[in-house]
């Protein structure tokens, strides 16, 4: 099947058909979600990991 | 200005293009049937290791020793895409099919590594994090980019790299490395060229055709069928390490014996073939049994040590 190119942000790229960008931007979407979900998860290990490497020592301080 | 560009039509799916990947795509880059292997191996080599471990780190460890598996499935990848898209076994992949590019499959790659090795030292120590990013490097590097395309030897010495993770899971709980740990690392070293040369012997001409060195292709056969038995017998040899060493004992025993006397005996009934459909038929009788070879021998060994821990024997 032979599309028409166009420029995209300086690069070459396929045109979509209607039906090819919606699939484009459902992809998309999915893939920001799991970014988000990855970044949440890497941010709730952090803490987790400080609180157990940290231990009851946490609560150990002058008020 | 604007051109005509032809691409492969598939209503279902969009032109190949940077942005265009579905998240399993990148879950796909991972290499997730390598990274389970990996992540047993680890786990089994954390359990048996002496002392122990916080839940949650072990936890934290296991995670990163998996990502690091799959950043080096993401780097192989993107190294790999050329010969890739070559072998039907592989051609169907993330990059060689348009669906990510190789510039995205990098990125993921190396930050995921960086990522992995920082937080398993962060969460653990620095030993099972600097080995963590060596199996990364030997992976990614020594393996993927030099051992593959020059040696026949690529599976053998490339090995190491599978082979270090229970010594990473070891590490981990440790902070030190120990015989013991090169037991578990012996095992999976000698059990890699046999698994893979089975493979390679009926899928050799896919491996011919992208140029890979693969033994079957630069030896031949018979010779690697040799090599197969010989490698055999030194697995089935070292599985009994764990028992010499004193830190398993007549479970985990009675399961190597078995196990490596089958894995010897489908290796010479390879090696016994004449050239042909039944050898082919050998070969993948063999590749398929090695691959739950090495589950049900690490298993045998978790279970040994939890019947240890618990008193029953």
């Amino acid at each position: 099947m032979t599309m028409v190119a166009q420029q995209d942000g300086g690069k070459l790229q396929p045109a979509m058909t209607p039906e090819q960008e919606a699939i484009y931007k459902a992809r998309r979407r999915r893939r920001s979600i799991a970014l988000a979900i990855a970044l949440t998860v890497f941010a709730v290990t952090f803490y987790v990991l400080t609180i157990v490497k940290m231990g009851p020592a946490l609560f150990d301080r002058a008020l | 200005m604007e051109r005509p560009v032809t691409y492969i039509d598939d209503s279902s799916s969009i032109p190949a293009m940077a942005g265009g990947a579905r998240v399993e795509d990148y879950l796909t880059l991972l290499k997730p049937r390598v990274m389970s292997l990996v992540v047993f191996t680890a786990l089994v080599g954390m359990l048996v290791a002496p002392g122990g471990i916080n839940p949650i780190l072990g936890l934290i460890a296991i995670v990163c020793i998996a990502i690091g598996a799959g950043a080096s499935g993401a780097l192989n990848m993107w190294y790999d895409a050329d010969i890739d898209a070559i072998m039907s076994r592989t051609r169907n992949r993330p990059i060689p099919a348009g669906r990510v590019t190789p510039e995205e499959s990098l990125v993921f790659g190396v930050v995921l590594a960086v990522f992995s090795v920082v937080l398993l030292g962060l969460a653990t120590n620095w030993v099972a994090g600097a080995f963590l990013a060596f199996t990364i490097f030997f992976y990614a590097v020594i393996y993927t980019m030099w051992l593959k395309r020059a040696t026949p030897q690529n599976i053998v010495i490339g090995g190491a790299a599978g082979a270090f993770p229970p010594m990473v899971g070891w590490a981990a709980v440790t902070g030190t490395l120990s015989w013991e740990s090169f037991a578990l690392f012996l095992i999976i070293f000698l059990w890699t060229p046999p698994h893979f040369w089975a493979l390679a012997l009926y899928k050799q001409g896919d491996y011919g055709a992208a140029g890979i060195p693969m033994m079957p292709n630069v030896a031949g056969e018979a010779s690697t069928n040799r090599q197969i038995v010989a490698y055999s017998v030194l697995l089935a040899l070292s599985s009994l390490l764990p028992v010499a060493l004193g830190f398993s004992s007549w479970i985990y025993g009675i399961v190597a014996t078995l196990t490596g006397l089958g894995f010897v005996y489908l290796a010479v009934r390879l090696w016994r073939q004449p050239a042909g459909t039944e050898m082919r038929r050998a070969a993948r009788a063999l590749f398929t049994f090695s691959l739950s070879y090495l589950f049900v021998l690490f298993l045998g060994l978790l279970t040994d040590h939890i019947a240890l821990q618990m008193g029953v024997l």
